[in-house]
């Protein structure tokens, strides 16, 4: 689809693949776009040591489906969004039905991309999965191991019980 | 800002894990954490939340803690020998801090950041800040809890230093000293809300503000004796941005001086209902907090011109400004920007001695930093609120507008000096006024309100309750112009008829709100028309107009405010919400009920020949919003046509296609002429029966078209201005208008007469529906 080379870039992953991207879609990824602004020459190919193929192509097909977003303020912060949860749209929701370990990806591969929507996307999904769980619940579910000593746990659902009180 | 990915950052970078337990840390050397020895004075114990004088050594402990979990887990993993298993345990455990806060700040549920906070301890490092920073307090209880909790001598984690904000205004009743005091722990609070804590002493509350440096915002409105508090916090907090000291009758010039003094930064100042407060400190205010927002002054009977004055020169950025009920204030307080800022010192110099108010304060300060301002506009302000400064006229109007060209919200209620001049003046904000209340601006007419539906075409709320003066042509030409409207009142406009409904509800489907409280020429069936034209309507009131004060349609009436007296209670007359809808399906079922009885199926014969009709005049206008609620009997034409019930074709410019079976429409305007009288005096001859009824539906038939309220009653109040609008309405109404119309071209005489029967009965309403009540009322 390339008419012009200036409108793809090349981007590298950690197994040496080579993704040629429209560069619209590209600069979804805040990381990719300041690179692309500090190194103008369009031949660079642009590696991404911290990115498997697997999921930088499951990451490039999010951004090529929100290439038309607007993009998000720069400073908008989590605090607006903070407690709205379940509002995730109905493509991302699909996108974002994955196993668990492409989704731990995701979120770091959106993490260190710099992708801010896809990593709330991501973040707003592991949340979904938390709720309504106990502790125990959400160790299995995670596979974390409980490191409290068993008088610290106790000490600490102690102190923060008072929260409960609705 | 709280957790910031920075500090988080920090975090991680922090000191290689170590092997020891943070709890055997601690209690080796609890000196280091500043919490258990309760040292409240300064930011130790920081979480990694930003800045913080001794936070890094605090930071590393906790995150020590938390490693030296994760080690053991990890030996733990190796015990077990399968490497499968050993991944997978690294997999979530290595979700960076950052992204785990992230993740945990979307669960809304307390309950689920108490799981998370139990689940391992990097969790609970990264729970326990979100949980903490604005804690969930809804009751003394909790609050004695976390008071406990903050002033035990080693609590596994810095508690007091997480909270950010505390908001105990849901049981401020219930404060004391007791609860109170262990707050002082709580050091990095930047948002405290104590309202109307009346059981807390000045001395506790200067206690806490004094260990609060952080404070950004804070309210204390209701609160009595805060008088002393505030000039502790100007003293103490400097990065202060709002407060709020609203209806705190002991504060006084003192200490709004100091704020003055230290609160460079102010943004938002709440000081309404300050009774003690002057000009003496309020002007020194606005002259010296140059980044003030907001600022209400509402009620403050001392204030005067020269503080308001001293707003419009100073406070470039002011978006918000409220002066409720500030009689003295008039025309001087407001000043000519433009002029001014252009103006040499000699110039300014010489402005000086004709504003004597300002003489008290002048010396300190160089007359052009008194009287120049930094601009020609107040460019940025949206909100302005003069309720009841009854000392306005129409000059200060005329300023004000001036000086503040984007204006959006514009309240001068009960400015009761005010005329046309100053609705023509408003005019002049154009676009960008989107919310207006004139009410009780009693003077103004339907000249000025022409003139503004015209050029404030983005108004959105309208209230102009008891203009007296107005009539259906205000209405006409609002209706006409401000596609946007959602919400107006009329409440009192007494000329107001069923005519200037028709034309409201015409073309406002938009429409939320509707105020028609004290109409009382408006008729039930224009009401009926309303409710199912504009079908987003929450909110409709009909206090005090007769015809609704019947137990019919009480029934769906929202309960009266308990306060209201006896005489307000029996008048009150509100449907909101669900009520909204009850109502419109009550008179729906009467009118089916009513087309069942009375009709004969001629009705629909006449939808049929509709479709030949439709080219009544003006059909083709554009303007005419369809309407889908229409049903091929009962014809709603819209206002422009005013057509005769009976005239089968649709409403001009009405697709057939919207006429929508299922949900049957309200008669529409064409009866509307007698209807009026007779549904003035219904409560005493409603239950004079049916026959009654329909022998007034006979008189009805034939006077209608011709009567005296017909088309022509847009006549006596066509000014100037309208003449577009009964231009159009002459074209529209076109046939229409000869009395022989009802048994014109495509209707059938029976079909017109047997409808109209049951025009009569709504009119003669109870009739059918509630006999008994009639004659219980009887």
């Amino acid at each position: 689809m390339s008419t012009e080379k200036k409108d793809t870039v090349i981007l590298q992953t950690s197994d040496e693949e080579q993704f040629t991207v429209e560069k619209k879609v590209a600069e979804r990824s805040s990381l990719i776009k300041s690179m692309l602004e500090d190194l103008p020459t369009q031949e660079a190919i642009i590696p991404l040591p911290n990115v498997s193929s697997s999921v930088l192509s499951k990451v490039l097909e999010y951004c090529d489906h929100h290439k038309n977003d607007p993009l998000p303020p720069p400073d908008a912060d989590a605090d607006d969004s903070r407690r709205k949860t379940s509002d995730i749209g109905e493509w991302d929701a699909k996108f974002i039905q994955v196993d668990q370990e492409m989704l731990f990806e995701i979120i770091l591969a959106s993490n260190y991309l710099d992708i801010k929507p896809l990593l709330d996307v991501g973040c707003k999904t592991v949340a979904n999965m938390i709720k309504g769980k106990t502790p125990e619940q959400i160790r299995t579910l995670f596979n974390i191991t409980n490191d409290f000593t068993a008088e610290e746990e106790e000490q600490i659902r102690k102190e923060n019980e008072w929260a409960e009180d609705r | 800002m709280f957790l910031t990915q920075e500090s988080l950052a920090q975090l991680s970078l922090s000191t290689p894990p170590r092997p020891h337990r943070w709890h055997a840390y601690v209690s080796a050397t609890p000196s280091a954490t500043s919490v258990s020895d309760g040292e409240e004075g300064e930011g130790e114990g920081d979480v990694g939340m930003g800045i913080g004088k001794n936070s890094i050594l605090l930071d590393e402990e906790v995150q020590a803690w938390a490693d030296a979990g994760r080690v053991r887990t990890r030996e733990k993993g190796k015990g077990k020998g399968k490497e499968k298993e050993k991944d997978r345990i690294g997999l979530w455990e290595g979700l960076p801090q950052e992204i785990l806060i992230q993740v945990l700040r979307h669960l809304g549920d307390t309950r689920d950041l108490l799981s998370a906070l139990l689940v391992s301890r990097t969790w609970c490092l990264c729970a326990f800040p979100i949980l903490w920073y604005k804690p969930p307090l809804t009751n003394a209880y909790q609050l004695a809890y976390l008071s406990r909790i903050i002033s035990q001598p080693h609590p596994s984690l810095p508690y007091a230093n997480a909270i950010r904000r505390l908001n105990l205004a849901a049981f401020s009743s219930a404060l004391s000293d007791d609860l109170v005091e262990p707050l002082a722990r709580c050091t990095r609070v930047e948002r405290l809300t104590l309202t109307a804590a009346n059981g807390v002493s000045a001395e506790v509350l200067k206690k806490v503000v004094k260990c609060m440096p952080e404070l950004c915002v804070v309210d204390f409105s209701g609160v009595e004796h805060v008088d002393p508090v505030i000039e502790v916090l100007a003293e103490g907090s400097r990065r202060l941005q709002g407060f709020s000291v609203g209806g705190c009758m002991s504060v006084g010039d003192e200490s709004v001086l100091k704020i003055a003094k230290y609160s460079k930064i102010l943004r938002r100042a709440k000081l309404n209902d300050c009774h003690r407060l002057t000009d003496t400190s309020l002007a020194p205010l606005a002259r010296s907090c140059i980044h003030l927002l907001e600022i209400d002054l509402s009620r403050v009977p001392q204030l005067s011109d020269a503080t308001l004055y001293s707003i419009f020169v100073h406070d470039l950025h002011l978006r918000d400004l409220k002066l409720q009920n500030n009689t003295s204030i008039t025309d001087d307080a407001f000043p000519r920007l433009a002029e001014l800022y252009h103006m040499s010192v000699d110039e300014l110099t010489h402005l000086a001695p004709y504003r004597p108010e300002y003489a008290s304060y002048s010396l300190d300060t160089g007359v052009r930093r008194l009287y120049q301002p930094a601009a020609p506009l107040l460019d940025l302000l949206r909100v302005v609120d003069f309720t009841g400064c009854t000392g306005l006229r129409d000059g200060a109007v005329e300023t004000l507008i001036a000086n503040t060209p984007k204006l959006r919200n514009l309240t001068l209620a009960k400015c009761s000096e005010l005329t046309d001049a100053a609705v023509e003046s408003i005019g002049r904000l154009g676009k960008h006024l989107h919310y207006l209340h004139l009410g009780h601006v009693s003077k103004i007419t339907d000249v000025a309100v022409t003139k503004l539906a015209r050029a404030c075409t983005r108004l959105r709320y309208v209230d102009l309750a008891c203009c007296q003066n107005l009539t259906d042509l205000s209405v006409f030409e609002l209706a006409a112009n401000l596609p946007k409207l959602k919400r107006i009142g009329l409440v009192k406009v007494i000329n107001l008829t069923d005519e200037g409904i028709y034309a409201l509800v015409e073309r406002h489907s938009s429409l939320e709100r509707i105020h028609l409280s004290y109409c009382d020429k408006v008729s039930v069936k224009a009401v009926a028309f309303l409710l199912n034209r504009v079908l987003r309507l929450t909110h409709l009131s009909l206090t005090g107009i007769p015809v609704f004060k019947t137990s019919e349609f009480q029934q769906f009436c929202r309960p009266a405010p308990a306060d209201f007296n006896e005489h307000q209670q029996s008048a009150f007359c509100v449907f909101s919400g669900h009520g909204v809808h009850a109502l419109r399906h009550y008179l729906n079922a009467i009118q089916v009920n009513d087309i069942a009885r009375s009709d004969d199926g001629s009705t629909r014969r006449g939808s049929d020949s509709s479709t030949s009709s439709i080219t009544v005049p003006g059909g083709s206008s554009p303007r005419v919003v369809s309407n889908p609620f229409h049903v091929p009997g009962t014809f709603i034409s819209s206002r422009r046509s005013s057509a005769p019930v009976d005239n089968p074709s649709l409403g001009p410019g009405v697709p057939e296609m919207a006429f929508v079976r299922q949900s049957p429409n309200f008669l529409a305007p064409e009866g509307r002429s007698t209807n009026l009288n007779v549904n003035v005096f219904r409560p005493l001859g409603a239950a004079a029966g049916r026959s009654r009824d329909s022998s007034a539906s006979s008189i009805d038939t034939r006077e209608r078209p011709g009567g005296p309220r017909g088309p022509h009653s847009y006549a006596p109040t066509t000014g100037p201005s309208s003449r577009g609008l009964s231009t159009r309405r002459s074209m529209d109404v076109g046939g229409s208008r000869s009395p022989g119309r009802m048994d014109g071209e495509s209707v059938p005489m029976s079909s017109s007469g047997s409808r109209l029967r049951w025009v009569a009965d709504m009119v003669g309403w109870s009739s059918g529906a509630s006999s008994g009540d009639d004659t219980q009322r009887r």
